[in-house]
């Protein structure tokens, strides 16, 4: 599988339950979210995943510090070459018409076609934004009072430059200088971006700020450092989109709104 | 003259640079390398054995 996706020009990167354990799930879901088409492996056969459904509700009890926007995913959807499409592949097997005759755990292994120049992916990605938030010098608990009122809730996603670029104005970004600033940062290609929320907010599909990483760069320098944006505060490498060396400046914001997560990626399904 | 990039024409407040100084942005890049490369090759290696696993998986 992965040998046909590289030469029809993709990276795949593979996953196996076995080795990534609690995470699996997870990362499952940070490139389904990112819309990107996962081939799930199950014992003896293969399904494309291609969508999820969450259930927005509270968590009780409240996670701890961090905690990832996947906890409220209970089902993929997915298309399976011997069954109608679209069907839904679910945590736990309920018997629906719609159902996939697999759940969660048969799921052994995935692979993800990633774009031939993404060389950062989500697991690299999510240990690189933990790393950041949790910082003595430019982590949340540092310089933004806001976010550190209460536990965070993380979305992780792959996207576009032009197409996070192109709903910066719907979104509003909490205040106009940073949709401005967004707007007018040269970007690469493709860019991971972690939305930071509380969990309030994140039920209402709100968020306080995102880390913005270059997805075309390897995670063990921070040069892929491209924004920082808390409510207190936007962090922009002013260098790298020039092509010199990077230049971290820092502006301050006063009275930011939350704003609406981005979507783009996956789109509701009309019924 | 190192020039910044102008996102916000016209901008009035200047932005201020991250780290006070030279020595505070590489003692950053230092610590930020040394913390993340140990659990970035962990990482490295689940994937290669996931990728081995799956290629004997699917192959026999």
């Amino acid at each position: 599988m992965t040998e046909a996706l590289r030469r029809l020009g993709f990276s795949p990167v593979t996953y196996a339950r076995d080795n990534f354990l609690n995470e699996f799930d997870h990362l499952l879901y940070t490139y389904v979210e990112s819309g990107i088409p996962v081939l799930a492996a199950t014992r003896r056969h293969v399904v494309v995943a291609f969508g999820h459904k969450s259930e927005y509700v509270q968590p009780n009890p409240l996670p701890n510090e961090l905690s990832f926007s996947s906890q409220f995913n209970h089902a993929l959807v997915v298309n399976d070459d011997n069954r109608i499409p679209y069907q839904v592949l679910r945590d736990k097997k309920q018997g629906g018409t719609d159902e996939s005759r697999f759940e969660f755990g048969e799921i052994e292994s995935f692979v993800a076609p990633l774009a031939e120049k993404i060389f950062l992916p989500a697991e690299s990605f999510q240990k690189v934004v933990t790393t950041i938030l949790d910082r003595g010098d430019v982590g949340y608990k540092a310089l933004s009072a806001t976010l550190s009122a209460g536990p965070l809730v993380l979305r992780l996603f792959l996207t576009t430059a032009r197409s996070f670029k192109k709903r910066l104005d719907e979104r509003g970004m909490g205040k106009p200088i940073v949709e401005q600033m967004y707007r007018n940062l040269p970007l690469p290609h493709f860019v991971w971006v972690c939305e930071i929320s509380h969990m309030a907010e994140y039920l209402r599909h709100m968020v306080h700020g995102e880390i913005l990483w270059d997805a075309t760069r390897n995670a063990s320098e921070p040069d892929g450092w491209i924004a920082l944006h808390y409510p207190e505060v936007l962090v922009v490498d002013m260098g790298s989109a020039l092509n010199q060396r990077q230049n971290l400046q820092k502006h301050p914001l006063q009275n930011s709104q939350v704003y609406p997560l981005y979507r783009s990626n996956l789109t509701d399904i009309q019924l | 003259m190192k020039e910044l990039l102008e996102v916000i024409p016209g901008q009035k407040e200047m932005p201020v640079p991250l780290f006070k100084s030279e020595g505070d942005y590489q003692e950053f890049r230092r610590s930020y390398t040394e913390e993340i490369t140990p659990e970035l090759e962990d990482l490295r290696e689940a994937r290669r054995q996931s990728e081995e696993q799956s290629k004997k998986h699917w192959m026999c």
